[in-house]
């Protein structure tokens, strides 16, 4: 149970210390502040886990034993996983199509668009533009004189995805 | 913890076989629900497995008390539930226009800005995303017209306030 305590109080350190870098801080891109920081919050983790330790008895585990060792490891997992599904949903907030879709519709006067008004509100150069900038920075995607291309790393991501689309059968949701 | 966590590993497992084996068989309609279901339906399966362990693994892998043994079972069901959403933002990669983009830039070999907008165009793209928000009973259409429904306006509101709570707009 000390790393089920110690990752919850972590992460959340963790978690607190993201949204002031976001409200306060200019931190980009968003997707190196989210790994480099929490990199930097598995030292907290570990101290965490040592105060929890020596604090409550109730807490307390020999980590000599295979069960004080599970339960680091297992801390440990719980970390990783969390950061996973906070990635996810930092990125659902920030760039997610549907979302940005339903506010700008909550937010019209009449609460109410027509798709020609959607798209005059959300262009689509925008849209294109937001996600070859990500291509191109993450090195999926390189343009030369106008005319794109995928890098040997898009092609490795493109041969996941089509595989994987295979497998599970999953329908392209775009047109 | 071993229980739990050796419970959860062999769910999961089940949940991906399970899942790769009926949408190969038939067509899915509402996936998201589906998936779901599946991974509600494994939850007796769980339990079963984490009290076949709790007896059977040698007793220094154990947790001793009963708090230590609900402890242990209830970590294994969120490393479970923890597995299963990182597997749906895996799975719901269909919806990433980045990975479109990728895909289709590796079928044509090159695209200009043009004929990506000509492949995936812009209206035709929101019908899509519409239509999806509208099966899962986030919008409403009215005509010509879209509005969000009650569970659109708390998902957006909530949403959309942590998005500007955190500078990240406009976004999207």
């Amino acid at each position: 149970m000390t790393g089920i305590m110690a990752v919850l109080t972590s992460f959340t350190l963790y978690v607190l210390s993201h949204w002031a870098i976001c409200r306060w801080g200019n931190w980009r891109p968003h997707s190196r502040a989210i790994n480099v920081l929490w990199l930097c919050f598995v030292p907290v983790y570990g101290l965490m886990f040592y105060l929890w330790n020596r604090s409550v008895s109730s807490l307390s585990v020999d980590l000599h034993s295979p069960d004080g060792i599970v339960n680091v490891l297992n801390g440990l997992l719980l970390d990783v996983l969390l950061l996973m599904g906070y990635t996810y949903f930092f990125f659902l907030i920030e760039r997610g199509l549907s979302l940005r879709v339903m506010i700008e519709i909550g937010r019209s006067p009449q609460a109410k668009l027509t798709i020609p008004e959607i798209q005059q509100v959300y262009p689509y150069d925008y849209i294109l533009e937001k996600r070859l900038g990500q291509m191109f920075k993450m090195g999926y995607a390189v343009e030369e004189n106008g005319v794109i291309r995928n890098t040997e790393k898009g092609h490795k991501l493109a041969a996941a995805n089509r595989c994987v689309r295979k497998i599970l059968r999953l329908e392209q949701m775009m047109p | 913890m071993m229980p739990g966590l050796l419970a959860a590993a062999i769910c999961i497992v089940a949940f991906l076989v399970m899942q790769v084996a009926v949408f190969n068989l038939a067509p899915v309609g509402r996936r998201f629900d589906a998936l779901t279901g599946m991974w509600l339906g494994l939850l007796p399966l769980y339990i079963t497995v984490f009290a076949l362990f709790q007896h059977r693994l040698p007793a220094s892998w154990l947790a001793v008390s009963k708090l230590e043994i609900i402890v242990s079972g209830i970590n294994g069901a969120v490393v479970y539930l923890l597995l299963f959403l990182i597997y749906l933002c895996f799975y719901f990669t269909d919806h990433s226009l980045t990975v479109a983009y990728t895909i289709e830039l590796e079928r044509r070999g090159q695209m200009t800005r043009d004929d990506i907008k000509q492949r995936f165009p812009h209206d035709a793209m929101l019908r899509q995303r519409l239509a999806d928000l509208i099966t899962n009973g986030y919008v409403i259409q009215e005509g010509e017209y879209y509005r969000l429904a009650h569970k659109g306006r708390a998902f957006a509101g909530t949403l959309g306030t942590m998005k500007r709570f955190l500078k990240l707009e406009p976004g999207g």
